[in-house]
C-alpha cells in the first residue's frame, strides 16, 4: 500500500493552524511548541525507553492534532488535555505490548542509553534523567503514573485528581507517597 | 533542594527535550491514519455501477452474518482457554442483604483458587464448586450459573453482541455499541479497568455480573464509562479504587452493591462533572474509609443535571454523598435513601452529605433517613 504523500511540515500542520486561526483558537503549532517537551517527558517516564517514548509522543500529537480543531479543548487546560491523551496512549501501549514486559522491566530495569549532547553539565543532567527514569521502572504503574503527571507534566494536584477520578487529597497523598518511594530508590542507586 | 525531592525531580525532568524529529513523526503518523484520497477532481466520471442480482445480495448478507458471528467468537478467544469451566455456587447464607446495609465479610483467598493471570491463586473463583469470596444474595452472578473461563483481556467489538456466563480473568474492553454483559465475572483486571466502555461503545448493559479486583493490585475503576449510555443492574463490585467512573452521562445503576473498595480515597460511583441524566436506585454502596464517598458528583468539568438518587443505602467516605458542587447543577433529586452509621457516627467521617443545595432549581431532598433510627437526615 502506498504511503500517503505528505504535504510537509510547512503544509498540513500550518493548514490546520490556518483553519483554527480564524476561530481565535491558539494555533496547534504553538500548542506543540509549548507542550512537546512535557508530553515527551511524560511518555518517557511511563515507558522508560526513549525510542518507544518518541513513537508514543508522535501518536499523542497525531491524535491531538486530528482532534484539536473539532474538540475545542479549554485553552487553560491544554496541557492536561494532552497528558490525558498521552495517558490513554500509555495504556494502549501496555495493552498491545503486554503487562508482562512492564513487570519484568520493573525488576530488571536499566535506563536506556541516549547520547545526544557533548556538554559536560548536560551529560551529568542526562545521567540524572536516565537514572531517575530507569528507577521509575521499579515502581508500580500507579506510582509511576502520579509521578509522571506531577514532575514530568507539571500538573496540579487538582488536575491529577480529576484525571484519576479521585479527590485532590487522595491525589496529593498518593503522589507524595510515590515521590518518597522514588527518592529512596534513587538515593540507593545514585550515579 | 534535597536530592531527588519533588523540586529536584522537576528540575531533572525539565531538562528532557522532545526529540528533534518528533514533530515530523507526528505529522507522518497523522497522514498514515487518514484515508487515501478518493477521486481526483480531473478524473472522468465513473460509469454507473452494475446492479447485483438478488441471489448474490442475499448470499453476501448471509456470509456477512456468519462472518460477524465468527468475529465475535474469535475476538473472545484471544488467548487459549484452559479446559473446564468454573462453577458459580453461591452460598445463600453469606453476608447481609443489600437492604440491610450491613458490612459483608472480607474476602479470604481460598487455598484452592483457580488460575490467575500470573499463576497466582484467584481470590474469587476456583475449580468447580469452590467459592472463596462470599457473594451477596440477589447481586452478581446468580447461584448455580456455570461460567466458561476466559484467561486474558476480552475485547468485544461487535455491535449488539451479548457476552454471557463467562469468567474473564483480565479486563473487558467493550468496543462496539449496544453490547450486553450478563452473568459475567471479571477478576484480576488490569491496574486501570475492570470493564472499560470505550468511546464508540454506546448503550452498554451490564447485568447480574461481578467485577472483583485483585486486593493486592486493585484497578483504578471497576467500570469506566467513556460514552453516554450505561446501564448497570444487580452488579457486585469489590476491590477497586473506584467502583463506577462516569465519563459521559445517561447512566442507570440499579440494585447493585459496591463495597470493600481499596485505596485511601475510594469512590463508589463518581463523576467529575458534565455527566447529565443519572439514575441510581436501590443500591448499597459502602465505603470503609475516611475519604472519598459512596456517590460522589464532583463537578470539576461542569454542572450535573437530571439526577435521581433514590432508595440507596450509603455509608462511609468523607461524606457518603457529594451532591454536585457546581453552582449551576440542577434537578438533582435525592429521595428515600438510608444513611448508615456502620463506619462513622456521622455516616461519612465528616457528614452524611455535602455540596448539596436543596434550593437549586429542580433539586429535591425528601425521605432520607438514618438507617439505624429512621430519623430524617438533612443536607
Amino acid at each position: 500500500m502506498d504511503r500517503p504523500q505528505l504535504v510537509g511540515d510547512a503544509g498540513e500542520w500550518r493548514a490546520v493552524t490556518a483553519q483554527v486561526d480564524g476561530t481565535g483558537v491558539q494555533p496547534f503549532d504553538e500548542v506543540y511548541r509549548a507542550h512537546a517537551d512535557s508530553v515527551f517527558a511524560f511518555c518517557w517516564s511511563q515507558i522508560g525507553n526513549h525510542s518507544d517514548a518518541e513513537d508514543l509522543a508522535a501518536d499523542v500529537f497525531a491524535s491531538a492534532f486530528a482532534a484539536y480543531a473539532t474538540s475545542g479543548p479549554d485553552p487553560e487546560k491544554l496541557r492536561a488535555w494532552l497528558i490525558r491523551i498521552a495517558r490513554n496512549a500509555v495504556i494502549d501501549h501496555y495493552r498491545k505490548n503486554g503487562r508482562r514486559s512492564a513487570i519484568l522491566a520493573r525488576f530488571f530495569s536499566r535506563a536506556d542509553e541516549h547520547a545526544d549532547t557533548d556538554i559536560e553539565g548536560e551529560i551529568i543532567m542526562r545521567d540524572e534523567v536516565t537514572h531517575v527514569i530507569g528507577t521509575m521502572r521499579r515502581l508500580r504503574e500507579r506510582e509511576r503514573l502520579v509521578i509522571g503527571l506531577r514532575v514530568a507534566s507539571n500538573l496540579s494536584y487538582a488536575e491529577i485528581a480529576s484525571m484519576l477520578g479521585v479527590t485532590e487529597h487522595a491525589a496529593t497523598m498518593a503522589t507524595r507517597r510515590a515521590l518518597e518511594k522514588l527518592r529512596g530508590l534513587c538515593e540507593d542507586g545514585a550515579p | 533542594v534535597t536530592r531527588y525531592d519533588e523540586q529536584h525531580l522537576r528540575e531533572i525532568m525539565a531538562t528532557v527535550k522532545a526529540p528533534p524529529g518528533l514533530r515530523e513523526k507526528a505529522l507522518r503518523e497523522k497522514a498514515l491514519r487518514e484515508p487515501p484520497p478518493t477521486v481526483a477532481p480531473t478524473s472522468p466520471a465513473r460509469p454507473p455501477r452494475p446492479r447485483w442480482p438478488l441471489p448474490v445480495i442475499v448470499g453476501a448478507a448471509a456470509l456477512g452474518l456468519m462472518f460477524g458471528s465468527y468475529t465475535v467468537a474469535s475476538r473472545m478467544a484471544v488467548t487459549p482457554r484452559p479446559p473446564g469451566t468454573v462453577g458459580s455456587s453461591v452460598s445463600p447464607s453469606a453476608g447481609p442483604s443489600p437492604a440491610q446495609g450491613g458490612p459483608s465479610p472480607s474476602a479470604t483467598p481460598g487455598p484452592s483458587g483457580g488460575p490467575g493471570r500470573n499463576g497466582d491463586p484467584s481470590p474469587v473463583a476456583g475449580p468447580a464448586g469452590t467459592q472463596s469470596t462470599p457473594p451477596v444474595p440477589g447481586v452478581g452472578v446468580p447461584a448455580g450459573t456455570v461460567l466458561t473461563l476466559h484467561s486474558g483481556d476480552l475485547h468485544v467489538s461487535t455491535a449488539g453482541a451479548t457476552v454471557s456466563n463467562m469468567q474473564v480473568v483480565g479486563t473487558v474492553y467493550v468496543e462496539a455499541p449496544d453490547v450486553t454483559l450478563v452473568n459475567v465475572r471479571v477478576t484480576q483486571p488490569s491496574a486501570y479497568f475492570g470493564i472499560k466502555q470505550e468511546a464508540q461503545a454506546t448503550n452498554l448493559t451490564v447485568r447480574d455480573s461481578e467485577v472483583i479486583g485483585d486486593p493486592a493490585d486493585p484497578p483504578d475503576y471497576a467500570i469506566s464509562q467513556s460514552v453516554a449510555g450505561l446501564t448497570v443492574t444487580r452488579v457486585l463490585i469489590r476491590h477497586a479504587n473506584s467502583g463506577i467512573h462516569l465519563g459521559a452521562g445517561s447512566v442507570t445503576v440499579t440494585s447493585s452493591r459496591i463495597d470493600q473498595l481499596a485505596g485511601a480515597s475510594p469512590v463508589g460511583i463518581g463523576s467529575t462533572g458534565d455527566t447529565p441524566n443519572l439514575t441510581f436506585t436501590d443500591n448499597t454502596i459502602l465505603v470503609d474509609a475516611d475519604a472519598g464517598g459512596a456517590i460522589v458528583l464532583y463537578t470539576n468539568d461542569g454542572p450535573d443535571g437530571g439526577v435521581l438518587i433514590q432508595g440507596n443505602t450509603l455509608a462511609g467516605g468523607a461524606t457518603a454523598l457529594v451532591g454536585a458542587q457546581h453552582a449551576s447543577s440542577h434537578d438533582i433529586k435525592v429521595l428515600n435513601n438510608r444513611f448508615s452509621r456502620m463506619y462513622y457516627p456521622t455516616c461519612g467521617s465528616n457528614a452524611p452529605v455535602s455540596a448539596y443545595d436543596p434550593a437549586e432549581p429542580g433539586n429535591q431532598w425528601s425521605g432520607n433517613v438514618w438507617a439505624d433510627t429512621g430519623q430524617p437526615v438533612e443536607p
